[in-house]
């Protein structure tokens, strides 16, 4: 019988530890709490690290990297977005817009923590360390994507603001148009190294790893898109052919196809890019 | 508080009478010594644009109010004799009180405005300078500098354009991140665009290019805002490399119609472009600001959003009040606990607790018909060593009151008297 009593604590307390950050990150948007102001991206350094442990115990306790079930991978994400945030607001040093993102770690984890289980039996493969960083460097990926269409909306939210005259609390509270785009720019540049790693182990791995390994799997198709449209939106952004509302709307067009890609291909396409 | 406040302010005088009493830095800076000759023990003066005001403290009573407002008649009066009536003055906590409302933006013209703020900050370091704030105002001016403080962080007092050209330049941070990387162009030279000129280059803007049909007035304002003049008829050329454009010609309607603004945006590839019509009638085409990544604001909308800022202001002052109030019952504590004889009363209780607390300890180790004696001989012990810092502070009554009260407040701080929230003086 292997000791999980530290997993269990860790898995009820992270959801409370998010719960934490989100509120912490909403009193200081929408209350100007100075506490808040001040504490904030040192609890969101703190709980990443908690999550971290918590990720690293368990491939540890369990011997598999926790990517096997989609309660596991959910806390992956949940541990992908608010590490990909924090990244963000090092880099922009804009902290105004992590209740808008931490909102989905929350989400994802409270989920995973309600109904995840311990499993010690999974397939061989997917004890495989290649796997781990094929998954997780997808995950991470597909995390960024989720926040650069965040920032899309929240860009597009604040134009409106301005063009319409409207003086609340997203002209008040958000960051200017240019930082939002900033953010947005390194959410998408995070997004495509992600994904270009993710999909160098795949190709160097998944045809050792399995005997039905197909170069049309969808999935494969579907991230080989994803990763075709981010490659060229960031050229193009760069060359100024793209720029402001047109790359957000792009940003959000291509979260819907990168959920496209993870949930409907997966639903209603078979291959051997299929665990569960 | 042996404390009195003279001066005028926008509630008691005309602009032009509180332009002629105001006091430049070097004007303060000489006026203490022949402020100082009226007797003062302590005095702080400064001026801003909305008032001129005289701070003292005696420390034998309380300075003459008249004799004050004689001084500052006769400093500025000139050839032409400010009205007494122009006057306002306050004593005891009421000018305290006074001090933290102006700090707090409270008083100001526009509320929340702290400009005075500045002025308040400059009058007190000259005071310090020269040796004319003491004991005294140096705590009741480190107050109204807590007051305002704690009114920015804990209010929304000071938030928003109080004025059309800070709204221009606030909607221009709120697009872009940088302003020292963009390059405005301002034709004409109204006074809102001037107002908004001379902000942008406080804001440390990029570039500043001015045109206007007569070029010596491009070449005024030029030289006020530290920019460039190009002429009238070439500016259209350097529109596509400019990011924000105030337009504040009179009578020249459209001189920059939407197509011309969709031929700029072309070629400056989709980068953000940012207008201010401040032209009667407009100068700019209003459909202008319906493309993409042109924002385009009129003087209607910039009047919008600078009462929508007052009206928030106006929102958050009862809990401004509420914390001068805070910050003026916390100075009148300090001041009522600075007399002698309840510091002496409140050093012997704690010397006295610290000493019963040892004794109970440590009594079980002596025999029972010793107890009482060395319950005698540490309490005869304490009482003398008490008895030597309050015989210092007992004969210091007859010294100056600021070295007595510094000596007094030395003592309560040292022996933690005081809790440390009721004590301003903690604060410096």
């Amino acid at each position: 019988m292997r000791d999980t009593i530290g997993i269990t604590i860790l898995n009820i307390a992270l959801p409370v530890l998010y719960f934490a950050l989100v509120w912490a990150y909403g009193k200081a948007f929408f209350s100007d709490a100075s506490w808040a102001k001040k504490w904030k991206s040192t609890l969101l350094a703190v709980v990443v690290l908690f999550h971290l442990f918590y990720l690293f115990l368990r491939t540890i306790t369990f011997d598999h990297p926790p990517v096997t079930t989609v309660y596991e991978i959910l806390s992956v994400l949940a541990f992908a977005v608010a590490a990909a945030y924090a990244v963000i607001e090092r880099q922009s040093k804009a902290k105004e817009t992590g209740y808008f993102i931490l909102n989905l770690s929350f989400f994802f984890q409270l989920i995973s923590s309600l109904f995840i289980r311990d499993l010690l039996e999974v397939p061989q493969i997917l004890r495989s360390n290649w796997f781990g960083l094929h998954i997780a460097s997808a995950l991470i990926g597909y995390a960024s994507i989720t926040i650069s269409a965040v920032y899309g909306l929240l860009y597009l939210m604040l134009y409106h603001e301005i063009k319409a005259n409207r003086f609340g609390v997203i002209y008040k509270k958000l960051p200017n148009l240019e930082t939002l785009e900033r953010m947005n720019l390194i959410a998408i540049i995070l997004a495509f190294s992600s994904l270009t790693f993710a999909i160098l182990a795949g190709f160097i791995w998944l045809p050792y790893a399995f005997a039905s390994f197909s170069y049309a799997d969808p999935k494969l198709l579907g991230t080989a898109a994803l990763w075709l449209l981010y490659g060229v939106g960031i050229i193009a952004r760069q060359k100024g052919s793209i720029r402001g509302r047109t790359i957000m709307a792009l940003s959000i067009v291509a979260f819907f196809i990168a959920l496209f890609s993870m949930s409907v291909i997966n639903l209603f396409f078979s291959g051997f890019h299929r665990f569960s | 508080m042996n404390t009195v406040c003279v001066g005028i302010s926008h509630q008691t005088a005309p602009a032009e009478l509180r332009a002629q009493m105001r006091f430049s830095a070097g004007e303060i800076r000489s006026a203490h010594p022949r402020i100082r000759a009226l007797g003062l023990s302590e005095c702080v003066l400064f001026s801003s644009n909305d008032r001129t005001e005289l701070y003292a403290a005696g420390y034998e009573g309380i300075p003459s109010v008249d004799e004050l407002v004689r001084f500052l008649m006769s400093e500025k009066g000139g050839e032409s004799p400010i009205p007494a009536k122009s006057f306002f003055s306050l004593k005891g906590g009421d000018a305290v009180e006074h001090l933290l409302r102006v700090a707090a933006g409270l008083d100001s013209m526009i509320i929340g405005d702290t400009e005075t703020l500045g002025a308040i900050s400059e009058g007190f370091a000259i005071a310090q300078e020269t040796g004319a704030a003491g004991f005294l105002l140096q705590q009741i001016f480190a107050a109204a500098q807590g007051t305002h403080d704690k009114a920015k962080a804990r209010t929304l007092i000071s938030d928003g354009a109080i004025s059309v050209s800070s709204a221009a330049v606030e909607l221009a941070q709120r697009i872009f991140d940088d302003l020292t990387q963009r390059r405005a162009l301002i034709i004409g030279a109204g006074e809102t665009a001037q107002m908004t000129a001379r902000l942008l280059h406080a804001k440390g803007i990029g570039s500043l290019a001015i045109t206007h049909k007569n070029p010596e007035r491009a070449s005024q304002l030029a030289a006020t805002v530290g920019g460039t003049t190009i002429p009238f008829d070439a500016f259209r050329e350097l529109l596509p490399g400019i990011d924000i454009i105030i337009a504040s010609l009179q009578s020249e309607p459209h001189i920059l119609t939407s197509r011309s603004i969709k031929e700029v945006g072309k070629s400056r590839h989709g980068q953000t472009l940012f207008l201010i019509d401040c032209g009667i009638p407009h100068n700019i085409d209003p459909f202008a600001g319906e493309l993409e990544n042109v924002f385009l604001y009129d003087l209607d909308t910039l009047n919008l959003m600078v009462s929508e800022s007052i009206a928030q202001r106006r929102a958050h002052a009862p809990d401004v009040e509420a914390i001068v109030q805070e910050e003026l019952k916390r100075l009148l504590s300090w001041y009522s606990s600075l007399e002698t004889s309840p510091t002496v009363e409140a050093l012997g209780k704690v010397i006295e607790k610290i000493r019963s607390e040892e004794v109970a300890r440590e009594i079980h180790r002596f025999k029972s018909q010793d107890r009482k004696v060395v319950d005698d001989l540490t309490k005869r012990i304490t009482e003398r060593i008490v008895q030597i810092p309050a015989e210092h502070l007992k004969m210091g009554r007859e010294g100056r009151l600021p070295d007595r009260l510094q000596n007094v407040s030395l003592v309560r701080k040292l022996f933690g008297l005081d809790s440390r929230e009721d004590d301003p003086s903690d604060k410096q």
